[in-house]
């Protein structure tokens, strides 16, 4: 594989990234060729891995980077999952492993999801039953003036229980994914290390 | 090498080089891979990390007709590089005291 063969593969493998991130990390590795001679382009090559790799390492890191310094919200953790898996299917690894691998990330997103969405229902179904307990026990005020006050009552502590819950699902929610991308680019550092023999 | 290597030690490492001298990206990698056994491809992703966080800048300078792009510490790098170290420092002397004591301790 020539120089330039080897960058056009690069920048295709990275070409999910926003244009200015592409253009930086090719030239950095196009200096880098340059830097070590037109007569070890060959070691050098062999040196850095496939494109594959470089790329998804890149990719990798460009997922959390944006974690690390404040607190993720979900649209982030999102994006950040969504390039950690990016990164895993630029990797050079065997095909059904590969398979096994997304199929678990994606497991684990659609756990974290549904953890939320239950947690919204039943957040949603206090608030409406509250609501509507509150309305019902109005309705009855003036025939039977106990059943009213039971149901007024009941109504109230629902509501306001899931009032209180309502921000700390938000809480949840946001801290959920970034900690879920977190911890898949820590397993892919772990996955890389030991596919280049490192320790 | 037997032991783990996070990324802050990369980073501390990375920022302990360029706050003796300004460094292009192959000569960085080169003297990073002296002490440690990373890959070649590890390094550009650590330097872009640090670059977006304000710890590094860079600057282009044209080398025999073509361009390095060099690396230079910030002050807040150097801020960073010292918080680093100092969290090093601690976390040394604790596995010193764990890993000599069981040697005088006999």
């Amino acid at each position: 594989m020539s120089k330039e063969e080897y960058l056009k593969q690069l920048r295709r493998k990275l070409k999910k990234l926003p244009k200015e991130e592409i253009d930086i990390a090719v030239d950095f590795y196009r200096e880098y060729f340059e830097e070590a001679g037109e007569e070890n382009i060959e070691q050098v090559m062999a040196k850095l891995g496939p494109p594959s790799l470089v790329a998804s390492q890149i990719l990798a890191d460009y997922a959390v980077k944006g974690l690390d310094h404040e607190s993720g919200t979900t649209k982030k953790g999102f994006s950040a999952i969504w390039f950690i898996i990016l990164a895993i299917l630029a990797a050079p690894i065997a095909l059904p492993l590969l398979l096994a691998v997304i199929g678990l990330v994606f497991a684990l997103v659609m756990i974290g999801a549904a953890f939320i969405f239950t947690f919204f229902a039943l957040n949603m179904a206090l608030l409406i039953s509250g609501i509507t307990s509150v309305v019902a026990g109005f309705t009855v005020i003036f025939q039977h003036w106990q059943t009213s006050l039971f149901f007024i009552g009941i109504g109230l502590t629902a509501t306001g229980i899931g009032i209180l819950l309502f921000p700390s699902l938000i809480f949840v929610a946001k801290n959920m994914s970034a900690t879920l991308a977190k911890w898949l680019k820590k397993q892919f550092d772990k996955m890389i290390r030991k596919r280049k023999g490192e320790l | 090498m037997s032991f783990q290597l996070g990324s802050a030690l990369l980073d501390a490492c990375v920022l302990a080089i360029l706050a003796k001298k300004d460094a292009y990206g192959y000569s960085l990698t080169q003297q990073v891979r002296e002490v440690m056994d990373i890959s070649e491809s590890t390094l550009y992703p650590v330097l872009r990390r640090l670059q977006k966080g304000g710890y590094l800048t860079t600057y282009d300078q044209p080398f025999q007709g073509r361009n390095r792009r060099y690396y230079k510490i910030t002050a807040s790098g150097r801020g960073k590089y010292d918080e680093l170290l100092r969290e090093w420092n601690e976390y040394k002397e604790k596995i010193d005291l764990v890993l000599l004591r069981g040697i005088d301790h006999e």
